[in-house]
């Protein structure tokens, strides 16, 4: 059960007239665990449809192992993408029961594990008879874990997973997550809203803007590029010349900024009467994706 | 392919298995309201023995409705391969038709067999043993449209309805035109008067139709296969 | 669960300064055990790959050493190893900072060694 890699070179998607995806290269290591962070409408869905083959593109490549992934059936069987459930399905509730949604994927899943899948449904408690428009949603982000974790796929995605559950069940899925990666060592790719929770279970992140990747790197070498700056309005602009500025807060004369560059600089300008502090994943996003929006 | 239709026969078994329960059920109504024994007798099991063949062909247009909705969107989800899906619907599609034959040929010939005194009443059911490969064609025609119609509902909703309403329509009169070339004493009046001489070759050139018909859904279903885009 | 880890510092350096501190409460002795990349991995909900580089950079500072096949263990004279690496960062991240704080409230000098003086007699007393 060894991995490819999942490339993509070039992507370009545009519905209609409007481009959502552009001209995105993406390299997805085997082996590690990936958090893929944006903005709602930043393209994340649609990227992870088109890197499994399930949507469309207009033109680039996606290639697992060397190989194109369109109708590839290693590509097929090797990846899995577990997608948020969804109570209705083409104007019509999703009478699917939980027992054939599960039963139609160890169809497919070559690496399905039923056991595995069983003590995860009895630990959710989730009642198989249940049709998936009866559930609610925290039970319906459960079965895309429970999808996920069971099909021991060497490319696993999540989308969404963690969005339904309460933060006591957050944590449960990250301990399982995190248990599923030490035993198995697969590849994991988990897009999600809920980013500092998350941090520490990603060796590497991918943030999403607007259709473009800005950050494709590991989490703790990204987060240590970042500070935050405050102080007397003129002693931090000196201070943070030379550095990028993301983002400025003021209130009066009192102004805070969130850097990003070289600590170096930063360090040896530390004689001077400003604090520093570090930030956290979810301070970078936001500074990197906020665009000017209230801090 | 062996995945998909494995995967869509789990579907496929539940919903011929509706059909054969309600055959049985209709059989069973019939003995205990005592049809068989009389000619008189004309309730609702009477009436659902002999409208059949015309129920099943209506349940597989329905059934039809999901396979390339629900089940392509659910089949593709996870990581179902397009043309081995498209594949896999022919070979369920031939499925359906196997056993929907099976159990049409079945309820024609079960009041020969089970013995019933009053036996030879139904013209419908008597309609295709003259032409035995007109029900397994009209169960794929309503297979083909029923995907068709399913397709196009979840784009167009509005073209959706307006095209199963015509459908429905234009097939009904087709089956009903068929049942009265066979029923009546149409084909005969068709052969002595040569005025209507044209009409002999209608049956065979509206089953010519529906296979052209089919053939163009098939084409249909083919391409919004590879382009499907999974929610 | 996430116990002791905060937001305020990268997780792998919060990893290895947790070890050395254990390090120096004896917590581990010399040529003991340290828990393995996936215990501290699973202990702290965080990725094992994160772990492994606060681990080994304790490695590289010759604090731990590897044992094939076993798992990481507390080197030689680790403690004196710490103890030097505290003491070289103790100037620029205790004492610069006091005396920072010290100059914006406009303490003297002396008024800051007096306090300093009774800080070290109040602990002696314990």
């Amino acid at each position: 059960m060894s991995a490819g890699i999942l490339k993509a070179e070039g992507l370009c998607k545009s519905y209609k007239d409007k481009e959502v995806l552009h001209n995105l290269d993406l390299e997805i290591e085997p082996g590690k665990i990936y958090g893929l962070i944006g903005r709602n409408g930043a393209g994340k869905t649609t990227l992870l449809g088109i890197l499994t083959a399930q949507n469309t593109k207009n033109s680039g490549s996606v290639t697992y192992d060397g190989q194109p992934v369109w109708e590839n059936q290693r590509a097929l069987d090797d990846i899995c993408f577990s997608r948020e459930l969804q109570p209705t399905l083409f104007s019509g509730p999703n009478n699917l029961k939980v027992k054939h949604y599960l039963k139609s994927a160890a169809i497919y899943y070559p690496n399905w594990d039923m056991d595995y899948a069983l003590r995860l449904l009895d630990e959710f408690q989730l009642s198989t008879k249940k049709k998936i428009s009866q559930l609610s949603k925290g039970q319906m982000s459960m079965v895309t874990i429970l999808i996920a974790l069971a099909s021991r796929a060497p490319v696993t995605i999540l989308d969404e997973p963690a969005a339904g559950l309460d933060v006591v069940m957050r944590e449960r899925f990250y301990q399982l997550l995190l248990e599923d990666f030490a035993q198995t060592g697969r590849t994991f790719i988990v897009s999600t809203h809920i980013i500092e929770e998350a941090a520490s279970v990603f060796e590497r992140v991918i943030i999403l803007d607007e259709g473009r990747i800005l950050e494709n790197r590991e989490t703790e070498e990204l987060v240590s590029q970042f500070r935050y700056v405050s102080g007397r309005e003129d002693v931090v602009d000196r201070v943070c010349s030379g550095l990028q500025v993301l983002s400025t807060h003021q209130m009066g004369r009192h102004k805070t900024v969130a850097v990003r560059g070289d600590m170096v600089k930063l360090e040896s300008a530390l004689e001077a009467d400003v604090d520093v502090a570090p930030m956290n994943l979810q301070n970078v996003f936001v500074s990197l994706c906020g665009h000017g929006d209230a801090q | 392919m062996v995945k998909s239709f494995r995967f869509l026969l789990n579907f496929a078994w539940i919903n011929l298995g509706a059909d054969i329960g309600f055959a049985a059920i209709v059989i069973v109504g019939c003995y205990a309201t005592g049809v068989p024994e009389s000619a008189e007798i004309g309730n609702l099991f009477e009436t659902y023995y002999a409208m059949f063949p015309i129920m099943i062909l209506f349940m597989l247009y329905i059934y039809a409705f999901a396979l390339c909705t629900s089940n392509l969107n659910l089949g593709l989800s996870f990581g179902a391969r397009r043309g081995d899906f498209f594949w896999a619907l022919q070979g369920i599609m031939a499925f359906y038709i196997l056993v929907s034959w099976a159990l049409q040929a079945f309820l024609c010939a079960f009041p020969a067999v089970a013995d019933w005194e009053v036996r030879d009443r139904w013209m419908l059911l008597r309609l295709f043993d003259d032409r035995p490969w007109l029900f397994p064609l009209c169960c794929a025609v309503f297979l083909v449209l029923g995907c068709v119609s399913g397709l196009i509902m979840i784009k167009y909703k509005g073209l959706g309805v307006f095209l199963i309403v015509i459908s429905v329509l234009v097939l009904m009169g087709a089956t009903v035109f068929l049942v009265l070339s066979a029923e009546t004493r149409f084909a005969e009046v068709i052969q002595e008067d040569a005025q209507w001489s044209w009409l002999a070759a209608l049956p065979k050139v509206i089953a010519g139709v529906l296979a052209a018909a089919a053939a163009g859904g098939e084409l249909v279903i083919w391409r919004t296969i590879q382009r499907f885009v999974v929610r | 669960m996430r116990g002791t880890l905060n937001d305020q510092s990268l997780i792998y350096l919060q990893i290895a300064r947790m070890l050395e501190d254990d390090i120096l409460r004896g917590v581990y002795q010399e040529e003991e055990q340290v828990p393995s990349t996936n215990e501290l991995a699973r202990g702290y909900n965080i990725n094992p790959a994160t772990a492994a580089k606060g681990i080994n950079l304790l490695v590289s500072d010759g604090i731990l050493y590897k044992r094939r096949g076993i798992g990481m263990f507390v080197a030689k004279g680790a403690g004196e190893t710490v103890k030097q690496k505290r003491k070289a960062a103790f100037y620029d991240g205790f004492v610069k900072p006091l005396v920072k704080e010290g100059a914006s409230l406009a303490l003297t000098g002396e008024e800051l060694l007096a306090m300093i003086e009774r800080a070290i007699g109040e602990e002696k007393e314990k």
